[in-house]
């Protein structure tokens, strides 16, 4: 079942034009990920879908009912929920706390702790997730496990339809081993889950669809058990600049994502 | 008697209480903790007049106001501001309490109310300044601290002002309640139970802690965080309100010098007492032992005969110890993960 879909959104910044008429759908149970280099609209799609940019044209529709988001709260409250790497959790603070941060379980006026620990292990043990103790300052746990906990807290809110932006960047491979393993999980639970990365290994390894944008339009859509990954980085670079790199080095595709990340927004 | 069988082996809570002593040593508290103990016990042993109640209860009173002050102090610096003012709006306002009381002739209650809602409006516009204009507040409070000053000295032509001679309102907070348990330091307890209570356990002290702690993840997570700071600057406005009409009531008089340099000794008994300056980190019990452990070496040091000038030496020691203990239990924490 459709869950979110976007039609002909476009987004301008002064002279910039970083939407260009962009459509989007997402299922239930759906990983969709968002790949393009950088300045090719991702993020602002981002931020359009989590309600703290509002296009300037395009319908959204959620459950087919017409959506229009005035600010990532309202976001929330129709279940879409945004996870950014490092700007989720408060370090000093424990794992139960961090999982129900700025929505405490409330008993009278007192927070309940007690209820807290519970309900959040129960969500991280639903999610397959290893912490050792809930009563961790997440300051001290690794990226893999902070960036879980981030997830994890998106899905508890209620979060029908959750957004990643760059999920395994700056992780170890076991990190993100276990961060790719979350996404399926929450694929299972039918959560749609709107990947945002650079690495075609991980969105290959995760995804139903790879949708790619360049230059504030969607370049292309792929089904990932047709495409590969060299056919993904074409669509990234555009074919011309693809086949001159992939001729000249025969690199693996990822590194060449990667390599290729040169800032083109000056109006930013 | 028949043994019960337990299906399955026993499950092993992972999310059990670390019990007391092990949550004693992890704690931020640990350092002043440790140092209150040792210095109590020092006292205890080698110094003679120390173990009496009246010694001990005079000690409390003498740092009453520490207290009130940075009860306040601590949310903001847990919330990731400073307020360097205190000492001058501590001054500022006992002026104003004081010629409120007699030039004016407003009840004492009506006094005292507008005295803490002016300190309300300050924080609030410091608040304002801070976190909407984004100046960060060691500068916005450092005019605050010339600004306030100047104002207390302006009011009273430099010269001590007399208070009020109303009995009822001295006994209230300048009296003794039982025995010679002064009135302000129940007033100190009553102040730090309070927001001690309301920091660590309520929805308000969550927002605090998250906003100093992250506050684009409390933005994000849909924590008002700007509004968390402003009510922390209010919150303190509020309580050197309070502190300077106990302060009047108790000696009947306002000097406009009164609170010079007390910003100093409340941000060091905040940060003896483990919060960190960054934000995110602290306790108003944290704050209470700090305050404790200042006011246990200054009497240790008048007992013993010590030139009262070491005093000061002695604090700044303090400080430094107590920074680095804090410093090692937080690597000794990392370590042990």
């Amino acid at each position: 079942m459709r869950v979110l879909e976007v039609a002909d959104i476009r987004r301008r910044f002064g002279g910039v034009e970083a939407l260009r008429g962009v459509s989007l759908g997402i299922d239930e149970g759906e990983v969709v990920g968002l790949m393009g280099d950088n300045g090719a609209g991702k993020s602002t799609l981002m931020k359009v879908l989590c309600g703290s940019v509002r296009p300037d044209s395009g319908t959204m529709t959620l459950d087919g009912k017409p959506l229009s988001l005035r600010s990532p709260r309202d976001a929330a409250a129709h279940g879409i929920a945004v996870v950014y790497q490092d700007l989720a959790l408060v370090d000093q603070r424990d794992v139960a706390t961090n999982v129900f941060l700025g929505r405490e379980p409330r008993r009278g006026l007192v927070v309940d702790r007690r209820l807290m620990r519970r309900e959040a292990r129960t969500v991280l043990d639903e999610l397959s997730i290893r912490i050792p103790s809930v009563r961790l300052p997440v300051g001290g746990l690794s990226g893999g496990q902070r960036q879980c906990i981030a997830i994890a807290r998106a899905v508890h809110q209620g979060g029908r339809i959750v957004l990643l932006d760059e999920p395994t960047a700056a992780l170890g491979p076991e990190q993100q081993a276990n961060v790719l393993k979350l996404i399926k999980t929450l694929k299972e639970r039918g959560t749609a889950v709107i990947v945002v990365s650079h690495n075609v290994d991980h969105v290959l390894a995760v995804a139903d669809r790879v949708v790619v944008m360049r230059a504030g339009l969607v370049q292309g859509v792929r089904d990932v058990h047709s495409t590969s990954a060299a056919d993904v980085v074409g669509l990234i670079l555009g074919s011309v600049a693809a086949d001159a790199i992939s001729h000249g080095h025969g690199g693996p595709a990822t590194a060449v994502a990667s390599g290729l990340e040169v800032e083109t927004r000056g109006a930013r | 008697m028949t043994t019960m069988t337990v299906p399955g082996a026993p499950r092993v809570d992972k999310d059990a209480d670390p019990g007391v002593l092990r949550k004693a040593l992890g704690a931020h508290e640990f350092g002043v903790l440790a140092a209150t103990v040792a210095i109590f016990l020092y006292g205890t042993f080698f110094v003679n007049n120390f173990l009496t109640g009246d010694n001990l209860l005079s000690v409390v009173q003498q740092i009453t106001f520490i207290g009130i002050i940075g009860t306040g102090m601590t949310l903001l610096i847990v919330a990731g501001e400073i307020d360097l003012s205190v000492g001058s709006q501590y001054g500022f306002l006992s002026v104003l309490m004081a010629y409120s009381v007699t030039q004016w002739q407003l009840p004492i209650l009506v006094s005292a109310l507008l005295v803490m809602a002016l300190g309300v409006v300050t924080g609030a516009i410091y608040g304002v300044i801070t976190a909407v204009f984004k100046v960060p507040s060691f500068v916005v409070t450092l005019a605050g601290l010339a600004i306030l000053r100047g104002f207390a000295l302006l009011v009273t032509d430099g010269q001590p002002l007399q208070g009020s001679t109303n009995s009822a309102y001295h006994s209230l907070v300048g009296g003794n309640a039982i025995g010679s348990l002064a009135a302000q330091t129940v007033w100190m307890v009553a102040v730090m139970a309070a927001f001690g209570w309301i920091l660590s356990r309520t929805k308000f002290g969550y927002d605090v802690y998250a906003t100093g702690g992250n506050m684009k993840a409390a933005l994000n997570a849909g924590i008002r965080a700007v509004r968390v700071k402003i009510l922390c600057f209010c919150i303190t406005g509020a309580l050197c309100g309070l502190a300077s009409v106990i302060l009047v009531g108790w000696l009947g008089s306002a000097n406009p010098l009164t609170g010079n340099g007390v910003e100093l000794s409340v941000i060091a008994a905040v940060v003896v007492g483990g919060a960190s300056l960054t934000g995110g980190v602290g306790s108003v019990t944290g704050t209470l032992l700090g305050a404790l452990v200042a006011g246990l070496i200054g009497n240790l040091l008048v007992l013993i005969g010590v030139d009262g000038n070491w005093q000061q030496v002695a604090t700044g020691a303090l400080i430094l110890a107590a920074v680095l203990v804090n410093r090692f239990i937080a690597t000794r924490q990392a370590a042990m993960r």
